[in-house]
């Protein structure tokens, strides 16, 4: 048999920097499918007591002698048709159990509870223990959502309302449930 | 020298680097759209679903009043007026109490309410889902909910 050395060289030379290169770009999938892979969702603690936070906005609460829901109370809030003493005196008669917080925000920009401030100070942090409740500093809310959204724990939902604001949208920001430690 | 042999190499070997060139194009360009697709997806449903919720509690705690007050299905209908605080996507169940497209009638000690083929919407974007539903409540005669 006659082989055509020349042939299988040239074979051998042009092969080789093309599968230098599928062997590159698999190295480069493999490590992007490892950071892909290595960033993992928010662990909840598996101790968290929480309680199904739809039903946290649908509670009925009383304000000026009518029954409303949570969220009815915080769009009033919003239109400046009660204020937020009126709320926080409802929540507080919540089922006390043994150690839960309640946060609750509101605003026209997403993760309300990061707001700092004047509007800020519309936040509710509420916190439950042995049959009493405290609130903590105002100036303290904000780290309290923050440790809570970055935990997965607390929801955020958001509507579209004509006229209740300058966006016609308002965030809720929540949780009521087991406290972190 | 085989020159028709090395043609398949060398169209093997362009292929490749135009294969690399997509590869890496794509890398570099993808934002995780598909995943933000799907979140706008995810709040849709679960506002619908929250929607029909709400709608039934704000059922629930009209009725109760109405019977607690002995009224009727007018005084639903004032009671719901009052209540309707422009979320949109319930606009229609406030809209079919104005109107009186529902029924809400004493049956012998209990009092029943019913809403058929209520639409609830969600929209994102260009994106919109609609559910239909149902709502049938029994209260009891202190306004109490039965079953729903």
């Amino acid at each position: 048999m006659r082989f055509d050395k020349g042939g299988q060289l040239g074979k051998i030379i042009s092969t080789f920097p093309v599968m230098l290169l599928i062997f590159l770009i698999i190295i480069v999938y493999l490590v992007l499918a490892g950071f892909a892979f290595g960033v993992k969702g928010e662990k909840v603690p598996v101790s968290i007591e929480k309680v199904n936070l739809d039903n946290l906005l649908l509670k009925e609460i009383e304000i000026n002698g009518e029954k409303i829901t949570v969220l009815d109370a915080l769009i009033k809030f919003e239109k400046r048709e009660i204020e937020k003493a009126d709320i926080i005196k409802e929540v507080e008669k919540f089922e006390n159990k043994e150690e839960y917080i309640l946060l609750l925000a509101k605003g026209e920009s997403q993760y309300p509870g990061n707001m700092l401030g004047g509007t800020g100070m519309n936040n509710i942090v509420i916190k439950f223990k042995d049959g009493e409740f405290s609130s903590p500093n105002s100036a303290s809310h904000q780290s309290y959502f923050s440790n809570y959204r970055k935990a997965g724990l607390s929801k955020q939902i958001s509507f579209d309302i004509k006229g209740i604001n300058e966006k016609n949208r308002l965030y809720v920001e929540y949780y009521y449930g087991g406290v972190l430690k | 020298m085989n020159k028709r042999g090395d043609t398949p190499t060398i169209l093997l070997f362009v292929i490749t680097l135009i294969l690399v060139g997509i590869a890496l194009f794509s890398f570099a360009n993808f934002k995780g759209t598909f995943a933000g697709d799907s979140e706008g997806r995810s709040i849709m449903l679960s506002s619908v679903d929250f929607y029909e919720k709400y709608a039934v509690k704000e059922s629930e705690i009209i009725g109760r009043k109405v019977i607690k007050n002995n009224g009727g299905k007018e005084e639903f209908q004032e009671i719901a007026k009052k209540k309707y605080l422009g979320i949109e996507g319930t606009e229609e169940f406030f809209a079919r109490i104005n109107s009186g497209d529902f029924k809400f009638e004493q049956e012998g000690e209990n009092y029943i309410f019913e809403m058929k083929d209520l639409r609830v919407s969600a929209s994102a974007g260009a994106s919109f889902i609609r559910r239909n539903m149902e709502i049938k409540i029994l209260f009891d005669k202190n306004g109490d909910v039965a079953n729903s």
